[in-house]
């Protein structure tokens, strides 16, 4: 009886120790020193609500101009909701065609598994891989110079939202892509026929079928997708040409001047943002059937 | 071998003293209907006609065509070639919303995310009527079924019977007249089978509708249907009321697949006006109550297992009697079916009453002698 007892719990040790040492920890740490105060050369440990005082500064008081903060934070806000939206469309449409379109469940592996070979290279290089293409110089200006189309190199394909995005769609789709197939596998074909028997059209079976029943799948991807574009600064760093604000740029510059506790405190901001944005998803969806 | 039925024939055959009302929908008729998948014949130039009203059951092995036709009524199929005409007209260009059929699928195939009422309402939803409308609608649909205290539940919250009810109900909501059901009964346990069983033909009475049932179960076939088709490899081997099929098998496939036969085979040794003579392999000699015209050719006898006797005594045989060896005895409750070894047949089956085998107990490895009376032969 005590043996099991034992038992159990030197089996789950380990998770849990996990779980501590490489999660509760580091959060609780952040969290602390968030607090503290720090002058230009020395972290002082204390309770002070400098840091958050200074992030929010004049912020209300300025309305309707927007404080640093909140602008940033808009403009973060703008890539994540683009790229999601871009992502979900693209996902969508491709777990679809995967699932609907292609007849046997080998092809299916088949073709799902050329997906995820991006993946074998490195994010980075991925990402940079675009600079050759979109640059003033690039394969795409060539091109279109050279068959007539322009005259003149186009400039915002480089070092603009539009790259920001298209690099974000481009590592990311997968994330999408994954959790719906997922749900669709889900849903038997005898569904899609007594939709049919039902006499509904395609767009209706779509809208009334298999978008319900993707909700899971769809909540998923959404949460993976806005919780990676939220706290980027890498790749906005790099395709926007250092000239675009992120969230996370602001707290990658705070802890390069070692200004850890304003670091600290942004992260915590950025935390509470994400975690409502999921929060707000999850009551939308029942998450929990597809676990 | 076709099942072609002569219209004037049906009040009499098929109705049991059931009127056919006029105007009546419903009427099914299915003209040198044929599938192809690739190369394979699914379904061979088939015809039938299903009178209005009726219970029919498309009964057959695994394989026969019986789903392929259905589906091709429904419109889920492509027709290969061949017409299918529902009250007169033709209906092999119309999708399957458009023709006055409605089906329920094997599995029910309920939307997991809608409720009872949401299922049940969806195709008038597809049709565009309001919400009120077709709620109200289903409703009466509901309370039809006996189902109408679930409407808010999830069809993951209800029993395999009561899913199959809210099924029904779906399907019966466009006001068909026809229902196709796609062995429905195949994924209940044999205690809810029979009930279901029950409240299907109390159901099509109710309704006055056509329903055309396909099952692999010959149980269920005669227990539920008014018009019995059985098809074997795409071909139907016959159509007739259920007792005709039981008591008059037309051929050796449906006299094995409908079950309670023996099969023997025989040659024709003699012959008058009513009857023949047949021989078997043995000395065994059999009469049958028809008359066949050549001699020497081999026939092709059933008869029925509850119509043979067994008996320990040993004289010389007579005919319709031959001598066998008991393989086993099996107790089924109020009968018991006991299987021997005999001549020109394959296991020959025996069923008796539990008084009739205490009587005098019939052992493993004994022999006896059966006999049956010559009506009870029929000729395949």
């Amino acid at each position: 009886m005590v043996n099991s007892k034992i038992n159990i719990f030197l089996q789950v040790i380990p998770l849990i120790f996990i779980f501590l040492f490489f999660f509760v920890a580091p959060l609780s740490l952040t969290l602390i020193v968030s607090f503290w105060d720090y002058s230009d050369y020395a972290l002082i440990p204390d309770f002070t609500f400098r840091n958050y005082k200074e992030i929010f500064e004049g912020c209300i008081i300025n309305l309707p101009d927007l404080c640093v903060t909140f602008k940033t934070y808009l403009s973060t806000l703008k890539f994540c909701f683009s790229v999601w939206l871009l992502t979900l469309l693209i996902g969508f449409t491709i777990a679809y065609f995967l699932r609907f379109h292609v007849k046997t469940m080998t092809m299916q592996i088949v073709l799902f598994l050329v997906c995820t070979i991006p993946f074998w290279t490195s994010i980075v290089i991925r990402m940079i891989a675009w600079i050759p293409l979109l640059g003033r110089n690039g394969l795409v200006n060539d091109i279109f110079i050279n068959i007539g189309l322009i005259d003149d190199p186009i400039e915002w394909l480089l070092y603009s939202d539009f790259s920001v995005i298209l690099s974000f769609i481009y590592l990311y789709t997968l994330f999408m892509i994954v959790p719906i197939f997922n749900s669709m596998l889900r849903i038997d074909e005898s569904l899609l026929e007594v939709a049919y028997d039902s006499g509904a059209s395609g767009f209706q079976t779509l809208a009334n079928v298999i978008i319900p029943l993707c909700k899971p799948g769809i909540a998923i991807g959404s949460i993976f997708v806005i919780t990676i574009v939220m706290g980027d600064f890498i790749t906005i760093g790099i395709m926007g040409g250092q000239q675009i604000a992120s969230v996370g740029k602001i707290i990658h510059v705070e802890m390069q001047y070692l200004q850890f506790p304003a670091a600290a405190a942004n992260a915590v901001i950025l935390l509470l943002v994400v975690l409502m944005i999921i929060y707000t998803l999850t009551r939308a969806v029942d998450i929990r059937k597809e676990l | 071998m076709n099942g072609e039925i002569v219209s004037k024939l049906i009040p009499e055959l098929f109705c049991l003293g059931k009127e056919i009302p006029m105007n009546q929908t419903g009427e099914c008729k299915l003209q040198y209907l044929t599938k192809y998948y690739g190369d394979t014949v699914a379904v061979q130039q088939i015809n039938l006609t299903i009178p209005a009203g009726q219970y029919c059951c498309l009964v057959g092995p695994s394989g026969c065509g019986k789903t392929s036709t259905l589906r091709m009524i429904a419109g889920h199929e492509v027709v290969s070639d061949g017409e299918i005409l529902i009250d007169s007209l033709m209906m092999n260009n119309l999708e399957p919303a458009n023709r006055p059929t409605a089906m329920m699928f094997q599995d029910y195939a309920l939307f997991p995310h809608l409720n009872c009422l949401d299922n049940v309402a969806f195709s008038l939803k597809m049709r565009g009527m309001k919400k009120m409308e077709r709620y109200e609608k289903s409703r009466s649909l509901l309370e039809l079924v006996h189902m109408e205290n679930y409407e808010n539940r999830l069809p993951s919250q209800l029993s395999g019977g009561q899913q199959q009810r809210i099924a029904l109900a779906r399907a019966l909501v466009t006001n068909p007249s026809v229902l196709l059901l796609d062995e429905p009964l195949s994924a209940l346990d044999p205690f809810l089978r029979v009930r279901m069983r029950d409240e299907l033909k109390r159901l099509q009475q109710e309704l006055e509708m056509t329903f055309v049932h396909v099952t692999h179960s010959q149980e269920e076939a005669m227990a539920l249907a008014d018009m019995v088709v059985v098809m074997n490899l795409g071909v139907i081997e016959q159509v007739d009321v259920p007792q005709n099929i039981f008591n008059y098998p037309k051929t050796e496939f449906v006299a094995r697949f409908i079950g309670g036969h023996n099969i023997f085979t025989a040659e024709v040794i003699s012959n008058n006006n009513s009857n023949c003579t047949l021989k078997g392999n043995e000395n065994s000699h059999y009469l049958l109550p028809t008359k066949i015209d050549e001699l020497g050719s081999k026939i092709v006898f059933s008869v029925r297992s509850d119509k043979i006797r067994l008996s320990k005594k040993k004289n010389t045989l007579k005919p319709n009697e031959i001598l066998c060896l008991v393989r086993s005895v099996e107790y089924q409750g109020s009968w018991i079916k006991i299987v021997l070894d005999a001549e020109d047949t394959e296991e020959m089956t025996v069923v008796i009453s539990e008084d009739e085998y205490n009587a005098d107990p019939i052992k493993k490895s004994e022999e006896v002698t059966a006999s049956w009376n010559v009506l009870d032969a029929i000729k395949l």
